[in-house]
């Protein structure tokens, strides 16, 4: 068959956009509110798969994305106690204004589909 | 500047560009068949998982449509489109459908009848094929519940060959079918191509620019071009071009919702891939069946149930995903974002619309607990799992408030065929009304949503179309 090579799958840490210290506590506040533990290792692809994510997304998306991201980590979140970080989540989460609700679902929803994805794969890493 | 020459220029290789480079390529045109994305195989990635989703969906599947309710939405970005990605099932096309559409839209030699021999011919090249043996068990549960309820439920079909007599087998896409079928007969396949735009020389297409993967420009000649590359992009391509009249702004689709069910025992068998039993009753103004369920699947449509997730997905094997989908009557809208070259769609459900959907949620957890299911995790936010069929009320009136996540994977409808008079910018074979040599012939064309999976509709109406190109 004449058919041109695929090419090169993207490089998912060139296509990092955001810090990963600020998405693995957002994806970490996110998934386990409780704290009762999510595995590191699993956790951290976590982060890189969002990473992926979020530069794969339709450019007008991911601009807002993105800018809402750096909003969120600059007003302090990473560096706050969980309960007021939780706290910031739920004034998100209700917000009037629909961007703000809609971060918070983006990375609550995508980061519970990467990080059960992880979970699966190394399940069936271990019991083929 | 690269530059590729061909007779006939097909651009996008899901169902509709591979029987059109197929049927051209077996006639003895010189056909180039372009792809946006890449060349990978049926085996080559998890049927759902992310890794596909990163490689042959568009945007790892974040395809968004706006409106006062959103609806995410997929499509394929690989060589074979959505016959890659989807679940491989196959519906027939409805021939009370097709002859409301010939009807209300004036196309010509259409219908029922009129295709009958088309769906012969996609059927047997693209091995629809019964499920041998047991369908599984979510499957038997599906239609034992059906029939307590005194409701008709199908084993559907599927685009597969099945080893001797097992369940296994592979999924016969357009990678497996037609595609091998065009590059048999000299069609050449480019995969990693976007077309840009179209060159016009007054009413005749010239060309095409196309950019590669590493964004370098290519220039296609051709005598014709026939678009293929779906509802979205395909009148994203027109747009560029300035063929504005009347392009991308009918687009239907199928919304749909999940639930999750919990049972007493095991349901869930990945080996099995989708299951392939579905409620007929109501086709094809709502169709009930079952998803993926995958522990990430799971995990996804766990979202906002209050409980224990974590308790409960250690039992994934106790939980399936289900879905309702309806014949939605609302449209919608594709535009060119400029700069950036990306669609923006727009779709807007309407209060009857979501009032459909409440209504099939409702008999979707109908048949989940006469099934045997033990709760049914509700898809509004924050609300307690639903333990009887006394809870159905108020899941319906969630759905109906537009408080339920909605997605879809069937869009249409963006350049319908159809007469002149009743607004149709594609005539009753495809042609574009704007222009002499270039067609469409993909799911843009169907004028309305078919409500059933559109797969098999698209196939035939593409097998019809090229014949009468053919012919002409």
């Amino acid at each position: 068959m004449r058919i041109r090579p695929r090419a090169r799958r993207r490089n998912r840490v060139e296509s990092r956009v955001l810090p990963d210290s600020f998405l693995t506590i957002l994806l970490r506040d996110l998934l386990d509110p409780e704290g009762r533990g999510l595995d590191a290792v699993l956790l951290a692809g976590a982060t890189q798969d969002m990473q992926a994510r979020v530069a794969g997304m339709p450019r007008y998306l991911g601009a807002g994305i993105k800018a809402l991201s750096l909003v969120f980590a600059a007003t302090g979140y990473p560096r706050w106690p969980l309960a007021r970080r939780l706290g910031f989540i739920r004034a998100w989460r209700s917000s009037p204004l629909s961007p703000m609700r809609d971060f918070v679902e983006f990375y609550e929803k995508m980061g519970t589909f990467v990080y059960w994805s992880r979970v699966e794969h190394a399940a069936a890493s271990e019991h083929p | 500047m690269r530059t590729l020459d061909c007779q006939v220029l097909v651009v996008g290789s899901g169902p509709g560009g591979s029987t059109t480079a197929c049927l051209w390529a077996e006639a003895g045109h010189d056909v180039l068949l372009i792809e946006e994305g890449d060349y990978l195989s049926v085996g080559a990635t998890e049927p759902y998982s992310l890794d596909e989703m990163d490689r042959k969906w568009r945007n790892g599947g974040l395809t968004p449509a706006f409106g006062p309710i959103k609806v995410t939405y997929v499509e394929g970005r690989c060589v074979g489109g959505a016959s890659e990605i989807n679940a491989a099932l196959y519906h027939p096309p409805l021939p009370d459908v097709l002859d409301a559409w010939a009807r209300d839209y004036g196309i010509d030699d259409f219908g029922g009848r009129a295709l009958a021999p088309f769906v012969e011919a996609i059927e047997r090249e693209c091995s629809v094929t019964p499920y041998p043996g047991s369908p599984g068990i979510a499957s038997e549960r599906i239609a034992e519940g059906a029939r307590s309820l005194g409701w008709k439920s199908v084993q559907v079909s599927r685009f597969w060959k099945y080893g001797d007599g097992t369940s296994e087998g592979r999924r016969q896409s357009m990678t497996e079918t037609l595609i091998p079928r065009a590059v048999a007969a000299g069609a050449r396949l480019e995969p990693g191509l976007k077309v840009r735009k179209l060159h016009l020389k007054g009413r005749r297409v010239t060309g095409a620019l196309a950019t590669d993967r590493e964004g370098r420009k290519v220039e296609i000649r051709c005598e014709r071009v026939v678009l293929c590359a779906g509802a979205v992009q395909t009148p994203l391509v027109l747009l560029r071009s300035g063929i504005t009249q009347k392009i991308g702004r009918t687009l239907t689709m199928n919304p749909m919702l999940r639930l999750a069910a919990q049972f007493g025992e095991r349901v869930n068998q990945p080996e099995l891939g989708v299951p392939v039993q579905q409620i007929e009753q109501f086709k094809p103004q709502m169709t009930l069946g079952c998803s993926h369920s995958s522990l990430a699947h799971l995990a996804l449509w766990l979202v906002g149930a209050p409980g224990d997730r974590e308790r409960m997905l250690a039992e994934w094997w106790r939980l399936g995903v289900f879905y309702a989908k309806v014949m939605a009557k609302a449209r919608g809208r594709v535009r060119n974002v400029p700069l950036v070259d990306e669609a923006f769609v727009s779709y807007s459900l309407g209060r009857e619309d979501l009032a459909l959907l409440g209504l099939a949620a409702e008999r979707l957890g109908r048949v989940l607990f006469a099934s045997g299911a033990s709760a049914v995790i509700s898809p509004i936010p924050g609300a307690p799992a639903l333990t009887s069929v006394a809870d159905l009320g108020a899941l319906r009136a969630g759905v109906e408030a537009g408080k339920a996540q909605i997605t879809a994977i069937h869009l249409h409808s963006t350049v319908p065929m159809g007469s002149e008079a009743r607004g149709c910018p594609a005539d009753s074979f495809g042609r574009l009304r704007a222009l002499d040599n270039a067609w469409v012939n993909d799911a843009s064309l169907l004028p309305d949503t078919p409500g059933i999976n559109p797969q098999g509709t698209i196939l035939a109406i593409a097998r019809r179309n090229v014949s009468r190109m053919l012919d002409r």
